[in-house]
């Protein structure tokens, strides 16, 4: 074949543009870390990074939700716990009242303490998480007892009116997964509905007979109420295991979901990060192989036997 | 017998023709980078022989040196190859770099493009479902609704774009065509007239096959050359140039002296350029609005076909998945939306999420829009389900005989959320042919980026093909500086030597001229 020197340099030229092709890509992939960087540098990888991605971009959602879940419900332990607590004392005011030798003046003091309690006990049933009424159901936005007028009677009235629902909040945490992080407020006051419009609760009609019964110091009602507070302290107590459990519950699924993301970014990071070691050393052989292109250019574009003729 | 002078009329032939054959050289050097240019070739012969009667017998005694002609060095074959090639090559380059332009518009993979903005949608949902009572979190579902419906108009918007752009090459490359006819069959005129002088025009016939070159950059082209059979002492060629599809006989371009023109400017059929020849081969004119009029352009050749493909297929195509996927979305997040309510009482039924420009069409990504009620009013973005009652359904009521609203239902926005994951919260047929709306975008990504790997691979391939047809090509013709040094040198010893052959002459004349005189 009949070579010119046209041909020659044509050729250098195209080689060297394929070589500074290869450092531009490279370079591309160095400075950006990632080993592709447009569909086209791997269709099915792209299409493995974008859904991992849309996983990943949901479980944090998951697990956001998961963790406010987790203080909301701590925080209504801790509502529980105090009223456990409360629920306690009222219990050993009532045997202190169910002591036939009690005078008048200690009854009503006990009474006193009691009612004490009671318009405890009716803040608590109206507690606030953030804007959230805890135990109103999905009236979130309704104190589910009408407050006090500014003097209360005493014994403070039980409340005729339940504004809550039986509904629970739910976040959701995982793919059509869903966990309650309430306990139903009916539950816990023990809230019949009268048929009427008018609602009842079991709760505080006990502390209400109590306190009338200790004022009257009449001993049987104060002995009947000793059991039905025995009974509120349990469902109180049943309640607690049960939003404990579900605590345990979410702490799982939120310690799963951030185990699954490590996971996933793992895989994505495998997916479309650069290996840096093998990018660089590929680097190095490409800058050689246009360095040792130039090198020879320089030699053969040179000279022609115009340059040896006098 | 013959003149005693001859020996001076062979060395002045000698001369001549050296010094032809020298400036022949000087031009191939002077052209050694002219683009185009085939090297040119002293065709040197023995001029012809005299008979002469020696001693009785017929000698044929040589005359000299003429310059019989002056040929290229152009092998068709390989024109014929190289053109070939050179238009599959600008059609597979002009469609890699129009599809990595449509690549780099989906900005994919980052955290700016079209999957994220669906992304953080769902998430928003997911939030909002959380906390139905919290306006920011409305708030929130709001902005990233925008978000994504600004994202799709934007996609829209650059598709439209891109077509325009490729419409207005369309145009240009149409007037090109007809540009380079225009030359060519000038050309035709020229060496024509040339050829009937007995002349061989070799620098008119380079620019007209420089000219074929840069014509198979558009389309794909067929050069026929055949005898003018109305010269029978001579040769004279007819040089005929097909375009396109070479078995149309539509496809004519150039004809000897005749040329046929592509209607200019291109005329516009639903809404984008066509190319259409003025008139058919039969001198019938044509109409652009039937597409069988339209000038076939073979397959995969040209930048212009390239060009059109683009415009009318690809792109179309790519926008059809994308209202697709705008379409899925709306309708699905609206049956969803429609059967909830926010923090204000709707009616047995809620209000759509999103809305088109105009009621009853369907969805596309360029009409995606929010319902402007719910970006007046936060509180109209469905959370929870309506409380319905009854046949026929009416709205519960609470204790005060107030429509029933409650806030702490996210219920409908957990719905919506969960269309992230996939159609499970819809009842009825699956609103695409995919698991996920996220699952149909990564699919139309992928596809994309097949393409484009198909574009870029075939368009390297041929480059290296185009590559070798041009080496082939300036094997045969282009200018070897060394190859003309060494003619420079060959014919310069031949001028001096046949210099000194009339020194030589005059000293045999002088000798012959003295022998008269007397001392």
């Amino acid at each position: 074949m009949r070579v010119t020197s046209n041909m020659l340099s044509q050729n250098l030229l195209s080689n060297l543009e394929m070589a500074n092709n290869k450092m531009d890509l490279l370079q591309n992939k160095l400075a950006s870390g990632q080993s592709i960087t447009k569909p086209s540098d791997d269709p099915v990888k792209i299409e493995t990074a974008l859904r991992y991605k849309s996983t990943i971009s949901s479980m944090e959602q998951w697990k956001i939700n998961a963790s406010e879940g987790l203080s909301f419900m701590e925080t209504t332990e801790g509502i529980l716990s105090d009223m456990t607590s409360m629920l306690q004392r009222v219990r050993e005011l009532t045997i202190q009242g169910a002591n036939g030798t009690n005078s008048i003046s200690d009854r009503s003091q006990i009474a006193n303490e009691v009612d004490q309690l009671t318009q405890q006990f009716h803040l608590t049933a109206n507690s606030q998480i953030g804007s959230k009424y805890v135990f109103s159901g999905t009236n979130i936005d309704t104190e589910p007892l009408s407050d006090y007028p500014d003097d209360i009677p005493s014994p403070p009235p039980a409340p005729t009116e339940w504004n809550g629902n039986e509904n629970r909040l739910e976040f959701e945490v995982g793919s059509n997964l869903s966990l309650p992080i309430t306990i139903k407020g009916t539950d816990l006051f023990g809230i019949t509905d009268n048929g009427d419009g008018t609602q009842s609760s079991a709760f505080f009609d006990t502390l209400n007979k109590l306190s009338t019964a200790l004022r009257d110091g009449d001993t049987d009602k104060i002995n009947e109420s000793l059991g039905e507070i025995d009974d509120h302290i349990d469902n109180v107590l049943a309640l607690r295991a049960e939003l404990g459990a579900r605590t345990n519950r979410m702490e799982v699924i939120y310690n799963q979901t951030d185990y699954s993301i490590t996971n996933l970014q793992q895989n994505l990071s495998d997916i479309q990060d650069a290996d840096m070691a093998e990018t660089i050393m590929e680097f190095q052989s490409v800058q050689n192989v246009y360095r040792a292109a130039l090198s020879v250019g320089s030699k053969i574009i040179q000279p022609s036997l115009v340059d040896f003729m006098s | 017998m013959y003149s005693s002078f001859f020996g001076l009329e062979i060395a002045n032939r000698a001369l001549q023709t050296q010094q032809a054959a020298l400036n022949v050289t000087s031009h191939n050097i002077s052209n050694s980078n002219t683009e185009g240019y085939s090297r040119q070739i002293a065709g040197i012969s023995t001029s012809g022989s005299l008979e002469i009667n020696i001693s009785g017998k017929q000698l044929s005694m040589g005359t000299g040196a003429t310059m019989d002609n002056i040929e290229r060095a152009r092998d068709s074959f390989v024109d014929r190859q190289y053109r070939q090639e050179n238009s599959q090559y600008e059609y597979w380059s002009t469609k890699q770099d129009a599809l990595e332009m449509v690549e780099g518009l989906m900005n994919e993979p980052s955290d700016y493009s079209l999957h994220n903005d669906m992304d953080q949608f769902w998430s928003s949902w997911s939030e909002l479902a959380k906390n139905p009572e919290n306006v920011g979190a409305r708030a929130v579902v709001r902005e990233r609704a925008l978000t994504l419906t600004e994202t799709f108009h934007s996609i829209d918007q650059q598709i439209t774009d891109m077509q325009n752009d490729l419409d207005s090459n369309v145009g240009v490359e149409v007037d090109k065509i007809n540009n380079i006819a225009d030359q060519i069959r000038e050309l035709n005129v020229q060496i024509k007239n040339a050829e009937v002088r007995l002349d061989n025009p070799n620098d008119l016939k380079d620019e007209r096959d420089a000219l074929v070159d840069e014509l198979s950059e558009f389309v794909s082209v067929r050069v026929i050359e055949s005898q003018d059979t109305s010269f029978t002492d001579r040769e004279v060629g007819i040089y005929k140039i097909v375009i396109g599809n070479d078995t149309d006989a539509n496809n004519v371009l150039v004809d000897d002296q005749n040329v046929r023109h592509l209607q200019s400017p291109a005329p516009e059929e639903s809404g984008f350029s066509r190319v259409v020849w003025e008139e058919d081969i039969n001198g019938n004119v044509l109409g652009s609005s039937d597409s069988a009029n339209w000038t076939d352009l073979g397959s995969n050749t040209g930048q212009l076909q390239a060009n059109i493909e683009i415009r009318d297929e690809y792109l179309v195509g790519l926008r059809s998945q994308f209202d697709e996927l705008a379409k899925g979305i709306a309708e699905s997040v609206n049956k969803l939306h429609q059967t909830g309510q926010g923090l204000t009482v709707e009616g047995t039924s809620g209000i759509d999420f999103f809305v088109t420009g105009t009621t009853g069409d369907p969805f596309t990504a360029a009409n995606i829009n929010l319902n402007p009620v719910i970006s007046d009013d936060l509180d109209r973005i469905a959370s929870g389900e309506i409380p319905l009652t009854g046949t026929p359904a009416t709205h519960e009521f609470d204790d005060d005989g107030n429509d029933l609203l409650e806030i702490g239902d996210g219920s409908v926005a957990l719905a919506i959320s969960s269309l992230s994951e996939g159609w499970d919260s819809l009842s009825g047929a699956d609103p695409l042919s995919a698991s996920s709306f996220g699952d149909y975008y990564g699919s139309v990504i992928a596809g994309m980026g097949v393409d484009v790997q198909q574009a870029e691979r075939m368009a390297e391939g041929q480059s290296v093909l185009v590559t070798h047809m041009s080496n082939q090509k300036d094997s045969l013709s282009g200018v070897s500086l060394d190859e003309e040094m060494i003619n420079l040198v060959k014919y310069q010893k031949s001028y001096s030597a046949a210099a000194r052959l009339v020194t030589m002459m005059d000293s045999m004349l002088d000798q012959l001229l003295s022998m008269g005189v007397t001392r």
